[in-house]
């Protein structure tokens, strides 16, 4: 350990390097405090006696110095004949005994320290891997308020628009393929989806199998959510087009979406998800389902808020149980 | 770190120092004579700022050396020079003086 001495008399000098440098202390003199206070800015030192009368510059400003400089780690300050502004003083004339002694318990205190700093940077780095973990299964603004209470979370959105994406002829490709290379496949295609979706802020729900859900206007509402899933859906496609499967027919995807008031929230005690309930989710995942191969099929819900700015085409009526006939339309463009 | 010191008889004073310190001793002893010589020089001037400012580190540094009849000496000086009692310093600084060339000084591995 190094110990920078602030000492103008050089009998004293002389005594306290060869008391500490036989106990392998490495010690770095200053004639005066200013000396020191320059010394002790450019170099690293956490353990610093100073003499309390010296020229130039008394120990008590060395130390108010030192404790006001914004440097890492704690640094531990001997005064020597008096005590006002130090961790611990020490009396002239030098005694080999009591200055060892409280050297000693200055080199404990800053190894206690560093292991203390070095513990609560790894706590910060866990914490923030935790964190990170957190945010990739959750919104912002639902692990937020996890942290902050633990029950669960059921928010009613008057407003939002759902979207779920699958492959088409995903059956045929999974007998093509090992189990291993159909979810490396899967890998890339979602991964792709997951940036586009992070660019348009909107957020991913979940997959399951080969479908891909996605919603905006959720956790957070925004009057644009319609659109914001019609430009994913768009943007999802292009990707297909342009993505190499390696296999005899490109990838070929279904979009369905419709918008409405939705549920949103973490419900249950283990293995916690975020997702969406409701009929405007149930209805865009029967446009999915109905969806043609490289299509984007909407609910009439959707189209009724995108119809101004979006060309469509009206496909027809299905049937849906529980709901009767429902009219779809396929987004085809921007106007 | 021990010392035997009557001032009353001319016998040698026997001073026990750390062997660590050996080869420091020659120069600290020196210091003192010079400081002697100094606080003589200030008398004549009346400095009694510096006559007590060399008997601060007079106190300060004797004892750590095992020379605790410096450390004690130191003190007085500052004392009278605060005191501006040049009899008073004159004395202890004759008694410094006779300290200095009565010690014998045994070296001892701590």
């Amino acid at each position: 350990m190094r110990i920078l001495i602030a000492e103008d008399d050089k009998d004293s000098q002389k005594l306290l390097t060869r008391i500490l440098e036989k106990e392998n202390y490495e010690v770095v003199i200053a004639d005066d405090g200013r000396m020191a206070w320059k010394i002790f800015q450019t170099e690293d030192f956490r353990l610093v006696i100073t003499d309390w009368i010296m020229p130039r510059m008394k120990g008590l400003e060395l130390c108010e110095k030192i404790r006001t400089k914004e440097k890492p780690g704690y640094v531990y300050i001997i005064l020597v004949t008096s005590k006002d502004g130090a961790d611990d003083y020490v009396t002239k004339p030098y005694d080999r005994g009591e200055l060892l002694a409280r050297v000693r318990a200055g080199q404990r205190i800053i190894n206690l320290e560093q292991t203390i700093s070095e513990k609560n940077r790894e706590l910060f780095l866990e914490k923030e891997k935790s964190e990170r973990l957190l945010l990739s299964i959750f919104p912002r603004f639902i692990a937020d308020r996890l942290k902050q209470d633990s029950g669960p979370i059921a928010d009613s959105l008057a407003e939002a628009s759902v979207l779920f994406a699958g492959i088409n002829d995903f059956s045929s490709l999974v007998a093509q393929k090992t189990p291993i290379e159909v979810v490396d496949l899967l890998g890339q295609v979602f991964s792709a989806f997951d940036r586009l979706a992070e660019q348009r802020g909107l957020e991913k729900i979940k997959t399951l199998g080969d479908i891909y859900m996605a919603a905006a206007g959720v956790p957070v509402p925004r009057p644009d959510h319609a659109e914001a899933v019609a430009e994913l859906a768009f943007a999802m496609q292009a990707e297909m087009v342009r993505f190499d499967a390696g296999l005899d027919a490109p990838f070929q995807l279904r979009v369905g979406v419709s918008s409405g008031p939705v549920v949103a929230g973490v419900i249950g005690t283990a293995k916690l998800a975020y997702d969406l309930w409701g009929d405007t989710v149930s209805t865009a995942a029967h446009m999915e389902a109905t969806a043609l191969a490289g299509s984007i099929q909407v609910s009439a819900e959707t189209y009724q808020r995108l119809q101004k700015n979006f060309v469509f085409e009206e496909r027809g009526e299905f049937y849906v149980s529980g709901k009767g006939n429902i009219r779809t339309y396929l987004l085809e463009g921007r106007k | 770190m021990t010392a035997t010191h009557d001032p009353t008889i001319g016998e040698k004073i026997i001073v026990t120092v750390d062997s660590d310190l050996e080869d420091l001793i020659p120069g600290f002893l020196e210091n003192r004579n010079r400081d002697i010589k100094s606080i003589f020089d200030a008398l004549t001037r009346d400095d009694y700022a510096a006559i007590a400012k060399l008997g601060h580190t007079m106190k300060g540094v004797g004892g750590g050396y095992g020379f605790d009849a410096i450390t004690d000496t130191g003190r007085l000086i500052e004392q009278a020079a605060k005191d501006k009692n040049p009899k008073k310093i004159k004395a202890s600084l004759n008694e410094l003086s006779d300290y200095l060339e009565r010690i014998e000084i045994v070296f001892e591995s701590s």
